[in-house]
Formats: C-alpha cells, structure tokens, sequence
C-alpha cells in the first residue's frame, strides 16, 4: 500500500515538472509556426506586387474568438480593405478586390498576432514611397513572442525575437 | 474445516517501487528514441524553410533589380530627343542605361521620377537627387543593396539569412544602323554624346542587353548555395549619329 502511495506520488511529482515545460514548447512551436507561415506570406504577397507590378495589400483584424490576416490585390486605391473575418475565400466580398490567401487563427490556440499597420506592398517603383515599418507582434500572452517586420522603402520581411521572449532560433530584434 | 483453515489469505499488491522504476526506465528508452526522431524531423523541416527563404530572397532580389534595370534611362519627354521642330535634347536620364560609379557598385543609372512625385506631374528634364537608382554588392554585410535615390543605399536581401557572394552585371551593346535618309523630318541633329565617337558617322541604334548574376550561400550552412542569372533588354534604345 505504502509503495503504490510512493510510486503515485513519483508519477505526481514527474508529471507536475513534465507539464508546464511541455506547454511552453507547444506554445513556442504555435508562436514559431505562425510566425513562419506570416513571413512566407509577406514573402509572396511582396514577390507578387513586384512581378505583377501592382499593389498587393496585408491586413490583420482582431476580432473575437480569432486573429486573422488576409492578402489581397486591390483594383485602385479607393478600394476598400477586404474583411478575413469573413473567411477564406470569402473574405473580399463586395470590394472588388482579389483575394490571394485568408489565415485564421482561433483563439483557442492562445496565440495573437496583432499588427500596427495595413502593410502595401508596392510596385519596385514605388519603393521610395514606403517609408513606414510594419511590426506584426505574435504572441502567446507571456514570454513566447516574436516579431515579423517588413523593413521601410524595400519592405523585406524577416522574423526577430523581442527582448524578453525566450525561443530560440531566431535572431534578436 | 481444516481445510478451510489453510486457504492462503489474499494478498493485494500494489506496484512495487522497483517495478515502477524500471517501468519509468524503459518509458525514458521509448520516450528518448521517438524525441530524437522527431527532433531530427523538426530541424530538418527548419532546414528546408530556410532553404526556401534564401531561394525566395534572392528570387525576390532579382525580379526587383530586372524589373528596375529595365526602365533604366525613362524620360517621359523622350520626344524632344527627335522632335525636329526644336533643337534636340539629350536624354538627360544616364543615357547608357548603366554608369560605373566606383568599387562595389555593380549598377547605378538614372530614371525619371518627376511624374510620380511632382503634385504637376511635370518632368523637369534634369536629373534630381530622388532619380538615382542602382544595386551594390555590400561587401562587408554581404547583402544587396538598392539605391534609392542619391547615396541613399537600403539592405534588399537578409543578411541574417542569405550571404550574397557575387553580384555582376554585364552590358552588352548591339548597334543595329539605321537606314541613312537626308531630307526632313527623318533628318535631325544630335547634339554630341559619347556615344556618338562608336556610331562612326552611321545612324545607329543601340540595343543593350544586360546580363546579370547573382550567387549565394545560406548563412546557416555554406553548402546551401544558390545562383540565379537574368538577361533583360533595356526598354530606352538610344539613338546616335
């Protein structure tokens, strides 16, 4: 009897330190994994405003229940911004736009991605309008974050970890 | 009754320790073998995304230099460069499509940008400091840079990600001689260019094709390399005589 309490209370013990550990590498792996598919869309949405010679825009929403991003081309500027709260394929409704790709975060995941612009990528020509940086902050709420920039003028994409964030891989910002 | 008596009692044993800890043991054996199976998986992944990131950068790199190259030497008042009611002009964007302008710069060139800025949409048929374009090979970041516009140099490619080895340009000059016709309007006056010394008294018209060449090598591995070559034909033929 002694010994099932003991073998109970070691299994206790293990799980208890097992968990929380467990938990912050899923969550740096949803942090990671976001934070790659986001670049590699920034990456697209970039080479298509250059071979395709037009704008082609970013969007992020909060909304509740899900963050969302949606990237799309807009016919001309009066245009309005397409809704991803609406969902993939769906999203661009009623303005006239071209939806190119809609991700969905729900919030069950415990990741946000909040972004502090509308990102435009503009044509190579143009790169000497764009001068305002986009900083998208995906985060799990703690110290699971990091940071997709697009640079100002050429609006490169890259990933950075902010200060305080602890996954590893990624340069410092 | 005796019998009876001798039946041995129940016992009820629970998990003995040793039993839990070898149990534990084999557990870590399984757990150990399945993580490095999966780690391995997960770098692997990482590789091959950066893999596609250099590829993507680079890409991306070069369609914006191919794109910008070939509109080297724009002049929206172009016309005046034929126009035989007035005296012509010389494009005053880098007629040569491309100008050396020192070590490391692999291309620089002029383009006209006074429709996109000028709230009069005018050309001013001069050259201004926001007109200057061109990419260089930094050779200390290891990255390709993008004049935009006088001196004014930003990183194109991720220097974190993909070290650039190589950047070349070659222009290749093709003169193709135009019919030579006397009377007007087909007759103009050039004013002289340096170009002019090649044409050997022949209306010429110089087509110019730039080869371009790009190397490089992921950051996280050397081995990773990847090289990426262009040709594009400069839109802005010059004309000389």
């Amino acid at each position: 009897m002694i010994e099932l309490l003991v073998g109970v209370a070691i299994l206790a013990i293990l799980l208890a330190v097992g968990v929380p550990s467990l938990r912050e590498w899923l969550m740096s792996q949803r942090v990671s994994a976001i934070a790659s598919e986001l670049l590699s869309d920034l990456q697209f949405a970039r080479s298509e405003a250059i071979s395709r010679n037009e704008e082609i825009f970013v969007v992020f929403k909060v909304a509740s229940g899900q963050t969302c991003y949606s990237v799309h081309s807009s016919v001309d500027w009066a245009n309005a911004e397409c809704d991803c709260t609406l969902g993939a394929g769906s999203a661009c409704n009623g303005t006239g736009n071209r939806e190119l790709k809609t991700v969905t975060i729900e919030s069950g995941l415990g990741v946000t991605v909040t972004a502090n612009q509308v990102q435009m990528f503009t044509r190579a020509a143009e790169f000497q309008k764009s001068n305002s940086p986009l900083t998208v902050l995906i985060s799990d709420g703690g110290t699971k974050r990091l940071n997709v920039l697009a640079s100002a003028y050429v609006q490169r994409p890259s990933v950075c970890v902010p200060s305080g964030s602890t996954i590893p891989g990624f340069k410092p910002c | 009754m005796l019998a009876l008596r001798r039946l041995p009692r129940p016992v009820v044993r629970g998990l003995s320790i040793v039993e839990l800890l070898v149990g534990i043991a084999v557990g870590m054996f399984v757990l150990a073998g399945a993580t490095m199976v999966t780690a391995n998986q997960m770098s692997d992944n990482r590789k091959l995304l950066l893999e596609a990131q250099i590829q993507q950068d680079m890409r991306a790199a070069m369609d914006i230099i191919v794109r910008d190259v070939r509109r080297s030497g724009y002049w929206s008042n172009a016309y005046k460069s034929v126009t035989p009611a007035s005296l012509p002009q010389t494009n005053p964007y880098s007629s040569a499509g491309i100008l050396p302008l020192g070590v490391g710069v692999a291309l620089a060139y002029t383009t006209s940008r006074d429709e996109d800025s000028s709230p009069a949409h005018a050309e001013t048929d001069a050259v201004e400091a926001n007109e200057w374009n061109g990419f260089q090979l930094n050779s200390s970041s290891n990255a390709i840079e993008v004049q935009l516009g006088n001196g004014n140099f930003q990183q194109l490619t991720d220097p974190s990600v993909v070290k650039i080895t190589q950047l070349t340009a070659t222009v290749n000059t093709t003169p193709i001689n135009l019919p030579v016709c006397a009377a007007p309007p087909c007759a103009m006056t050039l004013p002289p260019n340096a170009l002019n010394a090649a044409c050997g008294g022949q209306s010429r018209l110089m087509v110019r094709t730039v080869d371009l060449r790009m190397d490089g090598e992921a950051v996280h591995d050397a081995n990773v390399k990847r090289s990426i070559v262009s040709t594009v034909r400069l839109r802005n033929d010059q004309v000389c005589q």
